[in-house]
């Protein structure tokens, strides 16, 4: 029991980065004095299927017989490609243009960068959308 | 126990989705400022039901590229595409947004 | 019977394909919208197991040279996989207008 503890605490101190997508833009540098910005927004990523596995592995008999269908269920119940772990919105990235432009309201951007990235940490991960770039004043 | 297994599993479950990319195009200088943003902006979404992973074209691609241009006939400037799925039981919805400045 | 079932099952699972997108991105969309151009290129692989990407460069000196001197511009880049049986084919298609200067 300790030992999952370890394993526990050692995986709520760490977490890895995920890359999954990077694209960048044009860089002008010769309109003006650049400023960097950054807007990212994040949501909670949670592959409930994964999570049923590891319960199935680390117990035994009847208990690892019911994580398994429940395992089963979700994956039957949760069917398609993904990127990451799945989110339970898929409109948290609706808004990042209006963030972009709130960080420059003058709308003269350049050097724009879109990231798809994750902390993750197994079943569990904050899923990212990232966009950087700079405000030409 | 089978129902406390469904019941708990179709909680958990929901609706999942999942955002595969989301791409901001550069900007051009015909950009309008922030403070006439929300006139400007239009949007279209469209998407693909796929049972079992049989799916045979991805004209829903397309038909989000030709919408955006009926919705805007001059230049559009700063695109937000994002490729997204919603999961579900035994089969998916793939679908793509388009956002963007019409700098009318 | 169930030989003659399993033949057919067999050959129309080989000829038929499953499509799936990777990756799509536009960029800004002129005005002028009269010469539209398309460039595609393409890589078959055995069970996923590729070598190189090099596939992506043609599609963009296709466009190119689609439009010499000119100004490429609403670019619609798809990434797409096509799966058939135990063999897939990696495409990458763009779509966009071309500006002559």
């Amino acid at each position: 029991m300790r030992q999952y503890f370890a394993i526990a605490a050692f995986g709520l101190l760490t977490a890895c980065a995920r890359l999954d997508h990077v694209q960048i833009g044009e860089i002008d540098q010769s309109q003006g004095t650049l400023i960097p910005f950054n807007v990212q927004v994040s949501q909670f990523g949670f592959e409930a299927a994964a999570a049923a596995e590891l319960g199935r592995a680390v117990s035994k008999g009847r208990t690892a017989e019911q994580f398994q269908q429940l395992r089963d269920i979700l994956a039957l119940m949760n069917m398609g490609p993904r990127t990451g772990n799945p989110v339970y919105d898929d409109e948290y990235a609706n808004k990042v243009m209006d963030y972009i432009y709130a960080e420059c309201p003058t709308g003269k951007m350049t050097g724009l960068t879109s990231v798809r990235e994750a902390k993750a940490f197994g079943a569990v991960s904050g899923e990212i959308v990232r966009l950087s770039g700079y405000c030409i004043l | 126990m089978k129902k406390i297994l469904l019941l708990l599993s179709m909680t958990l479950a929901g609706c999942t989705h999942s955002i595969h990319m989301s791409h901001m195009s550069d900007v051009s200088a015909n950009t309008p400022k922030s403070i006439n943003l929300n006139k400007h902006i239009v949007e279209v979404t469209t998407e693909q039901t796929v049972v079992l992973g049989f799916v045979f074209d991805i004209d829903y691609v397309d038909q989000a590229y030709q919408q955006l241009q009926e919705k805007c006939p001059t230049e559009i400037v700063a695109v937000n595409t994002q490729y997204s799925t919603s999961h579900r039981f035994l089969h998916w919805t793939n679908k793509i947004r388009m956002k963007a400045v019409c700098a009318s | 019977m169930f030989k003659k079932l399993f033949v057919s099952i067999a050959t129309c699972l080989s000829l038929s394909a499953c499509v799936s997108l990777n990756s799509v991105s536009l960029t800004q969309i002129p005005v002028e919208r009269d010469n539209s151009i398309t460039a595609t290129s393409h890589s078959w692989n055995f069970l996923g197991i590729a070598f190189s990407n090099d596939f992506v460069d043609e599609a963009i000196l296709d466009l190119k040279s689609q439009c010499a001197e000119g100004k490429l511009e609403g670019i619609l880049t798809k990434h797409q996989t096509t799966a058939y049986f135990l063999v897939l084919k990696r495409e990458v298609i763009a779509t966009g207008y071309c500006q002559q200067g």
